[in-house]
């Protein structure tokens, strides 16, 4: 079930009614979590269950293996790796894969095509399976002691606020706090509830109003050939795809302090970076990382040299970007990322930029129009359509601002100005002036209208709804 | 007691407590006085009750959104008493297979004078590719949403979406360059009154649509052949143009590629009744749909001239 759905508000209704009754036992709170999070996911097809099942069990048993017979800790660890990126290949990558071969096919004159395997994509699959994987793996390093209960090991595999689209929670982060059941305290619900109405916020009223502007300009039949228009659509897409996720999570960090426990920050306003590895460090916070110590750091990092730190870079990149789909164009995005990235390395432009006047703002414009080019590869729905539209965008003499006139009539333009706003407020660093810190009765109770205010937004200013962006991976 | 005080204190201080209570009450609020409300049914029920309507009618005025917003099936009534009659247009509706069934499958079978009222506009002709417009849009409703629109229609519309600009202009009615009130009639009517008349958006608009498309003539096949099938089985149809601003319909006529003379002799050709009504003697709001009072006028004229053709028939039979 989605986040943005009535039947998932009712569904954490009576969560958290049963929750204070159900959290004070270890058992009985695992069983808990177990059945709410499998009801929460089998929503979307009960068939789906079975794999995440499977993929679960795998990694249990295999931290446990990897515990009784020490001596052969690697094969445990090569099974439980075969075994989830086993299933990933399957239900995500068969018919990328079916569908390149029979391309190769063609080349060679071959008219035999291999039919396409009849797959779902189940939901938040790469989501799950990293994080099935960080157990063994952090088991194997000696960085965790598996745990001897399935209902503990299965409580955090499936939690149901970050199951689909994250943060990818580390085990070794999780499954102790899975062992405590101490009730949230004030300051964790009310940051909780903040998380909540602020993520719905970004979701419903600021990335689905975008969305059906950045929909229409993809769907239609014909691509508008106007330079201006197309900037201002990959500006929205930028903007709706950061408040999709980062919304997704926010949610999600809220549910989880509602619970007494605390996922990691995912996103730190990433379109006011300075540089490439900045936007990194701020983008999908828990995937990098995960790419980072789990890919990264295992293929040797920079520790033999410049250009082989630039070749891992590029090998983690790339399967980052086939994590996100099975697409060409996924992988040239990540390539144009990568592309960024070395180019960043080589030539330090961000430092030296910075040293200019006004070099901050410079940096940050050209990092965030270079996110926005990349993204292009990121949206289209094939690699010919994002040539296409980078074709238009890089065409300035056609600039046709009568068609941006089209936007201007919807909503989508308001909602980005709001959204650009609140950036600039973290920017310029707004948000850390003093009475933003003060506790007296007069700002708490501007806070509590703030929040309501935004809670009412949600409800009545809310854009038809679609489902979350990331669910896809 | 002390811990009566602590109870009290916490519902007073605890902030995410407060907060809820106060956002529980905005909703409320907002949702008990929406500044966008509407007359009649609820939209949303009004839409899925039309898309429930099977067996039901003895007459069915069917077209686009000019006949949508046209034709008034209570006002009707006062002519053909006793008649089950229901307005079944659609917005963007163009006479495609799966609409033209549709309205086949609307009459009760055990009904007698069987009628249908097309309204044909040079739009509805155009050639269109796909199942598109507000019918197929109310067709693919789920059985769970037109449920849920049909019987808890009060509490989906307390949490409908607004619009910013509804919000706003709803709530400071003097800020807004125009206001529309609208009706959701039973019968499948929608009344619609807006002050002032703003008539150049539809203009534009139209004349984009004539320029990127004409009236097809498969289309006006289609359809002829349609009504030389209703007419074979005892269905009585007529036609007429609906009535629009003047500079409309002088667009309509220079750039819609559509014939009205050819068309009104295939119409005739095939069984059907053409009833004149004069093109731009009634008031239209936005250049394309008449105003309420203008919808009633129609109404009664139209029934008036039916009512004419079928005495001045039976007078050149008793002639005859």
């Amino acid at each position: 079930m989605q986040f943005n759905s009535l039947v998932f508000i009712l569904f954490a209704i009576l969560f958290f009614i049963g929750w204070p009754l159900m959290r004070r036992h270890n058992n009985v709170r695992w069983i808990y979590l177990v059945i709410a999070s499998f009801i929460f996911y089998g929503w979307w097809d009960w068939r789906f269950l079975f794999l995440i099942a499977g993929s679960g069990f795998i990694d249990y048993f295999a931290g446990l293996a990897m515990e009784k017979y020490s001596g052969r800790r690697k094969t445990w660890l090569i099974l439980s790796i075969i075994g989830n990126v086993g299933s990933l290949c399957i239900f995500k990558y068969l018919n990328f894969g079916i569908a390149n071969a029979n391309w190769i096919l063609s080349l060679f004159g071959q008219e035999m095509q291999i039919p396409a395997a009849n797959i779902i994509l189940p939901v938040g699959i790469s989501f799950y399976t990293f994080q099935s994987m960080s157990y063994t793996i952090d088991v194997y390093r000696g960085q965790l002691k598996p745990t001897r209960n399935v209902f503990h090991f299965f409580a955090y595999l499936a939690l149901f606020p970050q199951l689909v689209a994250g943060p990818i929670v580390r085990a070794r982060d999780l499954l102790p706090q899975l062992e405590e059941a101490k009730p949230a305290d004030e300051l964790q619900r009310w940051d909780g509830l903040n998380l909540i109405a602020f993520g719905f916020f970004k979701k419903v009223v600021i990335a689905d109003t975008l969305a059906r502007a950045v929909n229409d300009a993809f769907g239609a039949k014909a691509l508008e050939v106007s330079c201006a228009y197309w900037w201002l659509i990959m500006v929205m897409f930028a903007f709706q795809i950061y408040c999709d996720f980062s919304g997704y999570t926010d949610i999600a960090r809220g549910l989880g302090k509602w619970m007494g426990y605390e996922f990691p920050i995912n996103f730190r306003n990433p379109y006011i970076s300075t540089s490439f590895r900045e936007f990194w460090q701020r983008w999908h916070i828990s995937l990098s990382t995960w790419f980072r110590d789990y890919v990264y750091i295992s293929l040797g990092g920079s520790r033999k040299g410049r250009l082989w730190g630039h070749i891992n870079m590029w090998i983690t990149m790339l399967i980052s970007g086939l994590w996100h789909g099975a697409a060409w164009h996924f992988i040239m995005w990540a390539a144009a990322h990568s592309f960024y990235l070395s180019a960043e390395r080589i030539t330090k432009w961000p430092e030296r930029l910075m040293k200019l006047p006004g070099g901050r703002h410079l940096c940050t414009l050209a990092v965030f129009a270079l996110t926005v080019i990349a993204w292009v590869f990121f949206r289209a729905q094939t690699f010919v359509q994002a040539l296409s539209v980078l074709g238009i965008m890089f065409n300035f003499s056609a600039i046709n601002a009568g068609v941006v006139g089209k936007l201007i009539d919807n909503n989508a333009v308001n909602v980005l100005l709001l959204v650009i706003g609140t950036q600039l407020i973290f920017y310029f660093g707004l948000d850390k002036a003093e009475w933003t810190r003060s506790k007296s009765t007069a700002k708490s109770i501007f806070d509590s209208a703030v929040v309501a205010a935004t809670l009412l937004m949600c409800v009545y200013l809310r854009a038809p709804s679609s489902t979350f962006i990331y669910f896809q991976f | 007691m002390g811990n009566k005080t602590d109870k009290l204190k916490f519902l007073f201080f605890d902030r995410t407590f407060r907060t809820l209570v106060l956002a529980g009450i905005l909703i409320i609020i907002m949702g008990s006085s929406r500044p966008d409300n509407n007359h009649g049914l609820y939209p949303n029920e009004y839409w899925a009750r039309k898309a429930g309507w099977d067996k039901c009618a003895d007459i069915v005025l069917a077209g686009d959104s000019r006949v949508l917003c046209g034709l008034s099936p209570e006002q009707m009534q006062k002519y053909f008493p006793g008649k089950r009659i229901y307005n079944y247009g659609f917005g963007s509706a163009w006479f495609s297979k799966g609409y033209v069934d549709k309205i086949g499958e609307l009459f009760d079978p055990n009904g007698q004078d069987k009628t249908i009222i097309l309204g044909i506009t040079p739009h509805s002709l155009l050639k269109i590719e796909g199942d598109t417009g507000n019918f197929y849009e109310i067709r693919s409703m789920t059985y769970r949403d037109r449920f849920m629109q049909m019987h808890f229609a009060g509490l989906m519309r307390f949490f409908d979406p607004l619009t910013f600009s509804s919000a706003i202009h709803g709530t400071f009615p003097s800020l807004a360059e125009s206001h529309t009130e609208r009706t959701f009639c039973p019968d499948g009517w929608i009344a619609v009154h807006k002050v002032p008349d703003s008539i150049k958006k539809s203009l534009r608009n139209y004349k984009l649509y004539y320029e990127a498309g004409q009236a097809d003539s498969n289309n006006i096949d289609d359809l002829i052949e349609d009504i030389e099938g209703w007419v074979g089985r005892d269905i009585k149809v007529y036609g007429f143009l609906p009535p629009t601003c003047s500079e409309m319909y002088k667009l309509e006529m220079e750039m819609s590629g559509f014939d009205e003379k050819d068309f009104i002799r295939r119409f005739e050709g095939a069984g059907g009744v053409w009833i004149y009504v004069d093109p731009v003697a009634y008031h239209s709001f936005d250049g394309s749909h008449l105003q309420d009072d203008s919808a009633i006028e129609l109404t009664n004229d139209l029934c008036k001239k039916i009512i004419e053709y079928w005495a001045m028939k039976s007078e050149t039979k008793e002639l005859q």
